[in-house]
């Protein structure tokens, strides 16, 4: 049984068939749009189809049951082909034959012979030379009076690229892990002037309260002559315990950062309210832009969703424990917000701009980067590295003579290899040059 | 002053008689036609090369920059018209440097008309060729390392689908199967392509595409005809020049989609935000992931694989067309 499930979770036929099905399942995310509010997916599908969207997880597919399933599947059957196959290629590449018997050279892809008219000895130390010169590990592996063996290897790593490429894309499943539980990404909406410490979920009534309130200073765009937008700019502040500690300009591609935590020029809108918020001793007035939250109590946050200037009426969500429920806020009429002791109402319209702000702490990030690093690293040692192999046999032919039988291996193609070979063969016959190769068959 | 248009232009007339010369050395092996295709092909790289220093010249002008942060800031691969040419330039190139590597012209005849239609259909489908100042998404350090290794991906997916086609001419057992799933594959390449410039009337478009991919097949099926198999270099050279090929688009495409990854976390938030490109550039790498482990299982080397071959080029086209065009999302600055 275990033995079935480690045969079947170490095959490469379960990797095809699994990277396919994620390809095909990917598409149907593509098709359908994602995380979109109940009604819109009526509207365009009707509650059938909706329904049945909606229970086989299309309607959110990265983030359903079975494609995070798949990609489990897909880590365990990544880690269980390393197990099974690394202490196997560790054998191949750590502890090859290194002998050189007569015959042996058949079996290789590259191989080739001649005889010199030199001691052996002589032979030896410039082969070795010359090996060693082309960034060869050399061993001399048998050794008499009248015959030497020698192996030499080089980027014996290159054995290993894949599992590099595999370890890389592991720690990149690990990072989006993270990312998925302990990040969040939202928005603040802050007019010029107004700062806030409250960050609204892009979809559903989640909100995040930062440890610090960011500021908007002053939000300008830039143009173009012919009236396109060149810049968006964001003059922010962080402010913590009373104090600036922070200052910068943001534009997009140009985030500001602050305790882990970024902070995106991503849009921009027009609209901004003032309300006065009363309770029983106190009253404040705020002036908020269009679908900031605000805090009323704790738990208890209320945005504005829509407005209306002619008329000065707001619609808003109030939000509690997590439920949303829409309110029409008329002028000069004071709300009482269920569960809080607040009173809202409606002072002043303000056409001003807001600058857009998207919100971001990402603790999986680093191990991505790195994941991808390994990987890319990985990629290039798998395809382009290529482990070569030497195995060289001298035989002493008479005083001054010697003959050579050099021959090699290569994990990636061969003419890199014969190429080498046939360089070491001309550096000897440079040496010792009276003989050509043809002689030596005899 | 010689507009970067004209470099481009001249280029691809310079791609066009270094194809007709790849053609004549194909059917006639004569040493002086296989000099000028090589040299020509050369040239067509030379001028287009050209073309993007002009280009990115043109382009810091429209975007009112004048010191040399210009040419990684506001690169020239920004619309399709540039991206295109891009394209088309990389892939020529990339099937230079093979040639050059295996020293083997039979493929030219194949990949140079792949790149030239790809250039060409700039003028076909009407994409402006207007060098045009840049939206601030847009602006970033990342730009040309992203979209350069992404095209050099996406053009080295091009030239091993060439192969993969000049694998079916060589190929002596293709059944009607094999030249079904040929057509239907490109079919749909023909229909992305095409669709994506006009949005409207499908059915019209995909009957019209039908038509090309059925004239393409039947041009292939000539070439079997006339025996042009006899010239193509053995099966197994084939697969594993398909193989580099791929291996290289691989290594490129992830760290395009890796450099994208960086970009997105500076300009929108996250390294991965499920955009329909993100996507479909994933899907890409999945379906040539599959590729490479394909090679491991006996049953799917020869055929299967060089169908995988054209079908990631298919997912390649769609990724750049389709998603450009078709499905908006985040990177639809090509509109």
């Amino acid at each position: 049984m275990f033995k079935k499930l480690y045969d079947f979770f170490s095959s490469v036929k379960l990797a095809i068939f699994l990277l396919l099905t994620l390809a095909i399942t990917s598409i149907v995310g593509t098709i359908i749009e994602q995380q979109q509010d109940p009604e819109k997916y009526l509207m365009e599908y009707g509650q059938t189809t909706y329904k049945i969207l909606k229970f086989l997880g299309f309607t959110d597919v990265y983030h359903s049951w079975w494609y995070k399933l798949l990609l489990f599947l897909l880590a365990v059957n990544l880690i269980v082909c390393s197990i099974k196959r690394l202490p196997k290629i560790w054998k191949v590449a750590m502890n090859p034959r290194k002998t050189f018997p007569p015959g042996q050279e058949k079996t290789l892809r590259v191989s080739s012979s001649i005889t010199l008219r030199a001691k052996i000895g002589e032979v030896k130390e410039k082969l070795i030379g010359a090996l060693k010169a082309r960034r060869y590990k050399v061993e001399v592996s048998k050794e008499d009076e009248s015959e030497v063996h020698i192996f030499a290897d080089k980027n014996v790593y290159a054995r290993f690229g894949v599992y590099i490429v595999h370890l890389g894309v592991l720690i990149v499943l690990i990072g989006g892990l993270i990312t998925a539980e302990f990040g969040y990404r939202g928005y603040m909406n802050l007019a010029e002037g107004t700062s806030s410490n409250l960050v609204g979920s892009f979809s559903g009534p989640d909100i995040v309260e930062l440890p610090f309130t960011v500021r908007c200073n002053k939000f300008t765009i830039d143009f173009y002559p012919s009236g396109m937008p060149k810049a968006y700019i964001s003059d922010l502040s962080v402010i913590e315990n009373g104090r600036e500690v922070l200052r910068k300009e943001i534009k997009v591609n140009d985030p500001l950062k602050y305790k882990g935590v970024y902070f995106y020029q991503s849009s921009y809108g027009q609209g901004a309210a003032v309300l006065k918020i009363k309770d029983k001793n106190s009253e404040r007035t705020v002036k908020v832009a269009f679908g900031q939250p605000i805090k009323l109590a704790p738990g208890v946050y209320m945005r504005i969703v829509s407005l209306d200037g002619r008329t000065m009426t707001i619609g808003i969500e109030y939000i509690k424990d997590g439920k949303v429920q829409e309110v029409v806020i008329k002028p000069f009429i004071l709300y009482i917000m269920p569960g809080t002791d607040k009173a809202v109402s409606i002072v002043d319209f303000k056409p001003v701009f807001y600058t857009g702000l998207q919100v971001a702490k990402d603790p999986g990030t680093w191990i991505v980067w790195v994941g991808s690093t390994i990987m890319i690293i990985g990629l290039i040692v798998a395809f382009f590295i290529p482990h070569r192999r030497v195995w060289a046999r001298l035989e002493k032919r008479g005083e001054e003579k010697t003959r050579l039988v050099i021959g090699g291996l290569s994990s990636k193609g061969t003419e890199g290899l014969a190429q080498e070979i046939e360089e070491i063969l001309g550096v000897l016959k440079s040496s010792y040059c009276e003989n050509t190769p043809k002689e030596d068959e005899l | 002053m010689i507009t970067s248009v004209e470099l481009f232009n001249a280029g691809m007339v310079a791609y066009f008689v270094a194809f007709l010369f790849y053609t004549i050395y194909t059917f006639s092996k004569s040493s002086w036609a296989s000099k000028l295709a090589t040299g020509l092909a050369w040239l067509g790289v030379i001028l287009q090369g050209a073309g993007f220093i002009v280009r990115g010249l043109e382009k810091a002008r429209v975007n009112m920059v004048s010191d040399w942060t210009a040419f990684y800031k506001y690169a020239p691969f920004t619309n399709m018209y540039e991206s295109l040419m891009l394209f088309g330039w990389t892939a020529v190139l990339l099937y230079l440097l093979f040639e050059w590597k295996y020293k083997n012209k039979a493929f030219g005849m194949f990949v140079i008309p792949l790149a030239l239609i790809g250039e060409l259909s700039t003028q076909i489908l009407g994409f402006s060729s207007e060098a045009q100042p840049l939206v601030p998404a847009l602006q970033s350090n990342w730009l040309l390392f992203h979209v350069v290794t992404t095209f050099i991906g996406y053009a080295a997916a091009a030239v091993s689908a060439g192969i993969a086609y000049a694998y079916f001419i060589k190929r002596e057992d293709v059944t009607e199967f094999d030249w079904a799933v040929i057509f239907v594959t490109t079919w749909f390449i023909f229909f992305f392509i095409i669709y994506s410039a006009y949005r409207h009337d499908a059915l019209l478009y995909l009957g019209v595409s039908a038509l090309a991919a059925a004239v393409f097949c039947g041009l292939l099926y000539l070439m079997r005809k006339v025996g042009i198999s006899k010239i193509l270099p053995s099966a197994e050279t084939m697969e594993q020049i398909m193989y580099q090929s791929v291996a290289v688009g691989f290594v490129f495409l992830t760290i395009g989609i890796i450099l994208g990854a960086v970009w997105a976390k500076y300009a929108w938030g996250g390294y991965w935000s499920w955009d329909p490109k993100e996507t479909w550039s994933l899907i890409t790498w999945l379906v040539y992931a599959a590729y490479l482990h394909a090679r491991y299982i006996k049953g799917l080397r020869g055929k299967p694989l060089a169908y995988f071959t054209i079908v990631g080029f298919l997912s390649v086209i769609f990724t750049y067309y389709g998603v450009n065009l078709i499905i908006p999302g985040l990177h639809s600055y090509a509109q």
